[in-house]
């Protein structure tokens, strides 16, 4: 149960309500159509032939006995495909190297798919295996086998440095070292990638489950070498994405080269394995901490190095977030990061990209410190966070050049703590001494949202429907909805009048996609400034019918027109848009969300009590509350359940969904949901999770709406190490927390 | 081999229509065959039963109620949908009214990105009709269905939201007997209606693959690309669904679904209901057996240990007339039982009385619907002085086979039952146990749990 929204604002009639999704009921009936659901007349099937090794060369490669099955329409190697690379990565479609066990090697269709399965297994190839590195560490030393003519290091170490942090280290009072480790985790969605591919002369149509249809438009224009309108990218029902399918990838390269070549439109669909090994899952990462403070409580000095096990090809989309940075103040932090290539498969962003695991260290090192300091953790929060007005970056350098504002993470701790009674956490770690201890633990985080190019219609129809047509995409969070309440509100044109076309780079203006906490703010301005372009139009329309009202006198309720100032000469929308004769369209266009000083975030307080049974190592969550900052909701209903997901998705890394490699092999062992394990309806008793929506309102989102999608999963290490820590005494620095390792912790002799 | 006779059309009937396929291939799935028909509802989200994406909902027999049964139907052979009555979550609205079950699961917030709402949906539906369901859905009846974005909460709301069903077509259809699961022989897929007709088939066709449920063969086709070339179903096999309680036993058909295992035992000791939450997932359940979980003689299938706990025997079948093994001599080997070619499991006999105590515990990476690192059994009898009369301590997980402890029970029986003991008992574990390491657990780990476990069950003695 969460609590009710409770935020003061104007006469808003839709926005700040509960309610179901717009479109609950093509997804409840089955009528939704996903990417895999759509059939074309003649379509043929892909097949994927993988790499079994690690890291080879490709020495021969022979297809002749695949294309000579009847039923098979095309057959493709690195020899016939383009030498691009997909957008974002140093990876083509087809290569004559393959850096991780899993990659494509050659592709085909076929006119089924037992046709195409046979023809599969009749492709010969002949590696010859290279040495290969799964370790971000042992990849970056002197011999180890090497991706990459320059090297396995991805670029230059990203480097962050405010003050001095040598020298504020040795003017703390007290300093800690750490090391915490997150391991390569799946943190997909429930649908596999799917795309189906299909040319008309030099116009490429290809559906495709993404997030971020214009992004991979663009990985195919540059691939295919043709202009952006020969390209039409759609992406309308989308089974979840969680950032993995944010960037452009292989399949869709793959389909759209194959139908090109076989001159048929070509389905590839991804199984469950294929999704889980050539995906862009969450990557590795090893944090080395040093954090020194003095003795007023104070935080002085934060020095962050990390290595990011990137796989095999990954580029520009990894690497931690702010929360070294943008969370407490800090005279002197630096931060450096080596995102390293290894052999293991494709890593990228996923809900939250670095933050959860830059959470789970800045969280667990704070816990640590306030600890050994005699403080209460909490209050060495509340003593450090940045509060309005604070100096803060307003770009990825260090120097604090912004000022943080509609901040309210002290609101989140308070309310968090209020609700935790933060007061009952055992004085004194692993003082319970029965088999079962209980303890509670804290973990703060913050993100920005909004960020990069964003744009929508609006079209208001001659009977007074409204259409919304935007290209960032419904991946879940209920963006059909949401930006359609935005536009309701402005128009005053009720909810059940409006249509929505998701995610479809024809219809609708560029937009960069739904990652990063932005859709509401980049998507949903855009919108809303789409919105009142047609509001302005039906208003100037009404207008002779109405007196010849100033359209600033005029307003919408109910989709019917009145004069304010005299509510009873009114007109129906409905009756306009007929006598009009057009309908109304308006488009809006959002860039930089940022432009002054001002730098807004978004922030969020877990508080966890857990129950450890020290026979078993069994942890079991006793109450969860999850306090966040959204600004303004604009569905109250989609924001909880976007906090209670993301909370679960956050607890399930300390429990599982680990992918673990065979260091002989370089094989993934954790290849199916039989062994990652994403939790069932009954593994977390959803009614021991709270969300508390604090109040407040953004700066630059619709209506003060703020970007959520991924906070919600950053603090469940963290939240839960500190918890177990409270309750046992045992400090988990690797994630996930099985039983094997908290009993062996628990069997190790305590440091004090 | 060309099958006896000529090869018939399958039929059944899908959403209320009756359906004829005149050629299927027998390794596809019942998935495959709806998305091709553009009834797209169901999903694969991978093909191995976890996630539930694919649930459809049958009509089955529940001894002598007719109950629809939320199945995953990239689980499902097409032809063992002959005769079925099958509904998809496209048939549930009907004339623009949701169904309640989609109802409350839209009013709820239930669905979000929506690709497993329609599997939610279909195990929600049977659940709302189950026959003689007081009070609330049982949750319960959703742990085989996966869901990424939600969190759950609202699924669940969307489950304690639902009362009785109304007095509607459905509700009707299961006031008339469920469809009658007989005879079909097609190419590459044979349904018998008697042990002596499979028996038959099995010796004719030395290439003949027996299957049940197919919740583990199906998996091996789907993932493996594991092809049979004749296919034989027992579920036409009346006998092999049968169950009988007396005074000298319980008689558990082999075909019987574990579902209709929970319904039927009605003095069941408490270890059943226990052993069966943990069991894989409901949609599993609805279709997968204890025959076909004996005969895969997985050694970490959940089956055996409880089996063996409780000194069951196997009544086996075949061409060569029928014989009685103990459970405790059918396996021997990796992935090897005493089953003989043309030979199949009829029933399970569990003898009476059953031990005063017997529990099971499971040990895995989740809760539910999840595969055993290490699966237990444990049962003890005490003479009225206190000393153990029969002890049994079965492992799974453990060894290559599922196998009883015989020296652990020998070095406790005619004694106390005290901590003396198990520490007799934990030694027999340690030394004579050799348990592998794998992802899922290493060996050291295994030993440990199979020992606490042991510990465990002594602390959860009645006292």
């Amino acid at each position: 149960m969460a609590q009710q929204n409770t935020i003061a604002g104007g006469p808003l009639n839709v926005v700040g309500k509960r309610g179901p999704n717009i479109d609950a009921v093509e997804r409840v009936t089955g009528r939704a159509k996903y990417t895999g659901d759509i059939d074309i007349p003649g379509m043929l099937v892909a097949r994927v032939l993988r790499s079994p090794r690690p890291h080879a060369r490709i020495a021969a490669i022979d297809t002749s006995k695949a294309e000579a099955v009847t039923g098979v329409r095309a057959v493709m190697t690195y020899k016939d495909a383009p030498k691009v690379m997909i957008w974002g990565s140093r990876q083509y479609a087809l290569n004559d190297r393959v850096r991780f066990k899993g990659e494509a090697v050659a592709i085909l269709a076929a006119v089924d798919a037992e046709t195409a399965d046979r023809a599969l297994k009749l492709i010969t190839v002949e590696y010859e295996p290279l040495p290969f590195v799964l370790d971000p560490e042992e990849a970056l030393k002197p011999g180890a086998p090497q991706l990459f003519p320059d090297g396995n290091l991805e670029g230059q170490p990203r480097m962050l440095n405010r003050g001095d942090v040598e020298q504020g280290l040795k003017e703390s009072d007290k300093v800690i070292e750490r090391f915490y480790h997150c391991p390569t985790m799946w943190s997909g969605g429930m649908e596999p990638r799917a795309c189906v591919a299909q040319w008309d002369g030099d116009h490429l149509t290809l559906w495709a489950s993404t997030q971020a249809p214009f992004r991979v438009h663009g990985s195919l224009t540059a691939m295919f070498n043709v202009p952006d309108a020969n390209v039409r990218v759609i992406s309308s029902y989308v089974g979840g994405g969680f950032g993995t399918k944010s960037a452009p990838h292989t399949d869709e390269a793959l389909a759209a080269m194959l139908a090109r070549k076989a001159r048929l439109p070509v389905k590839l669909q991804y199984t469950r394995e294929e999704e889980i090994l050539d995906s862009n899952t969450r990557f590795e990462t090893k944090i080395y901490v040093r954090l020194g403070v003095k003795k007023d409580m104070t935080l002085h000095a934060l020095d962050v190095k990390a290595y990011i096990n990137q796989g095999a090809y990954h580029t520009r989309l990894g690497g931690l977030g702010n929360q070294s940075t943008h969370v407490y103040k800090s005279p002197h932090v630096r931060t450096v990061q080596y995102r390293v290539h290894t052999n293991i498969p494709n890593t990228g962003p996923t809900r939250g990209v670095g933050d959860p695991q830059e959470t789970f260290a800045i969280e667990s090192v704070m816990d640590e410190i306030a600890i050994e300091m005699g403080w209460d953790p909490m209050e060495f929060r509340l003593k450090n966070i940045k509060r309005n007005g604070d100096p803060i970056a307003r770009g990825a350098v260090g120097t604090e050049d912004g000022r943080l504002v509609a901040q309210a993470l002290d609101k989140c701790i308070e309310a968090g703590a209020s609700r935790m009674q933060w007061n009952r956490r055992n004085a004194v770690a692993g003082s319970p001494t029965g088999t079962k201890a209980r303890g509670i633990g804290i973990a703060c985080t913050e993100r920005g949202g909004g960020a990069g190019l964003a744009g929508a219609s609006v079209r208001v129809n001659l009977d007074g429907s409204v259409h919304v047509l935007f290209a960032s995409t419904d991946i879940g969070q209920g963006s059909r909805t949401t930006l359609s309440m935005i536009a309701s509100e402005v128009l005053g044109i009720p909810l059940s009048l409006f249509r929505t076309t998701a995610g479809d780079t024809e219809m609708a203006p560029y937009d960069g996609g739904s990652y990063g906490n932005r859709t509401l703010q980049g998507t949903g301005r855009a919108v809303e400034a789409a919105a009142r372009a047609c509001l302005q139009q039906i208003l100037a329309a009404a207008s002779p019918t109405l007196n010849n009202a100033a359209p600033a006198d005029l307003e919408i309720r109910d989709s019917i027109i009145r004069v304010k100032a005299d509510p009873a000469r009114q007109v129906k929308v409905a009756d306009v848009m007929q006598r009009r004769g057009r309908s109304v369209t308006g488009d809006g266009a959002t860039a930089a969300l940022q432009t002054g000083v001002d730098v807004e975030r978004t922030s969020g307080a877990h508080f966890v009590e857990v129950e450890v049974d020290k026979e078993t190592g069994k942890v079991h969550i006793i109450k969860y509350i999850s306090a966040h900052d959204v600004g303004r909701p604009i569905n109250v209903t989609i924001v909880e359940n976007q906090i209670e997901g993301g909370t679960i998705q956050g607890l399930a890394l300390t429990q599982g969904e680990e992918m673990r490699f065979d260091e002989r092999t370089g094989a993934c062992l954790t290849g199916s949901f039989v062994d990652l394990k994403p939790p069932t309806a009954l593994d977390f008793d959803p009614r021991v999770i709270e969300a508390i929506i604090v109040p407040n309102e953004g700066t630059t989102g619709p209506f003060g709406g703020k970007g959520l999608g991924e906070n919600p999963c950053h603090p469940g290490m963290a939240a839960v190490a500190n918890a177990i820590y409270n309750a046992t005494g045992v400090r988990l620095r690797e994630v996930p927390f099985t039983r094997a390792k908290i009993l062996r912790a628990l069997s190790e002799p305590r440091r004090t | 081999m060309a099958p006896a006779t000529a090869a018939q059309p399958l039929e059944f009937l899908l959403n209320g229509s009756p359906v004829h396929v005149d050629t299927a291939s027998p390794n596809m799935t019942l998935l495959e065959f709806l998305r091709a028909r553009g009834l797209t509802g169901a999903k694969e989200g991978c093909a191995e039963g976890e996630c539930g994406a694919c649930a459809v909902v049958l009509v089955a027999d529940e001894g002598g109620r007719t109950a629809f049964r939320a199945v995953n139907s990239c689980l499902m052979f097409l032809p063992m949908a002959a005769q079925q009555e099958i509904y998809t979550v496209e048939s549930l609205a009907s004339h623009g009214a949701l169904a309640d079950a989609q109802r409350a699961m839209a009013a709820a917030g239930g669905s979000q990105c929506g690709y497993c709402t329609p599997g939610f949906v279909m195990s929600l539906f049977a659940e709302h009709y189950r026959p003689g369901r007081t009070g609330p859905c049982d949750t319960l009846a959703l742990a085989g269905n996966l869901c990424r974005c939600t969190g759950y909460r609202p699924i669940r709301d969307a489950a304690l939201a639902l009362g009785a069903p109304p007095d509607d077509r459905f509700r009707r259809r299961l006031g008339q007997a469920s469809p009658a699961i007989g005879a079909v022989e097609i190419d590459g897929f044979a349904r018998p209606s008697t042990v002596e007709a499979c028996a038959d088939i099995l010796a004719r066709d030395p290439s003949a693959a027996l299957v049940s449920g197919a919740t583990d063969l199906g998996v091996d086709s789907n993932l493996h690309g594991r092809r049979w070339p004749t296919l034989v179903s027992v579920e036409g096999i009346s006998e092999l669904r049968d169950f009988s309680e007396t005074t000298t036993g319980v008689t558990i058909g082999a075909g019987l679904p574990l579902t209709d295992i929970g319904r039927a035992w009605r003095e069941a000791p408490p270890v059943l209901a226990e052993w069966l939450t943990l069991f894989a997932s409901p949609l599993i359940r609805n279709r997968a057996t204890l025959g076909g979980n004996l005969a895969t003689a997985s050694p970490i299938g959940d089956a055996a240990p409880l089996l063996l706990a409780l000194d069951a025997s196997l009544r086996l079948a075949g061409s060569g007339g029928r014989r009685t093994v103990p459970l405790a001599a059918f396996f021997t080997g990796y992935r090897k039982t005493v089953l003989e070619r043309g030979e199949l499991i009829a029933a399970i006999e569990i003898p009476r009385p059953l031990p005063a105590l017997v529990r099971f515990y499971k040990i895995a990476k989740r809760r539910l619907d999840d595969i055993s690192t290490v699966a237990a059994a444990m049962a003890i009898d005490q003479d009225t002085a206190g000393r153990v009369r029969r002890a049994r301590f079965a492992f799974g997980g453990v060894a290559a086979t599922p196998l009883r402890l015989v020296e652990a029970e020998q070095a406790v029986e005619g004694q106390p039952w005290n901590e003396a003991a198990v520490e007799r008992v934990q030694d027999v574990i340690q030394r004579t146990l050799t348990p592998m390491s794998d992802h899922r657990g290493t060996k050291e780990f295994r030993l440990e749990v199979s020992k606490s476990l042991v510990e465990k069950f002594w602390w959860e003695r009645p006292r």
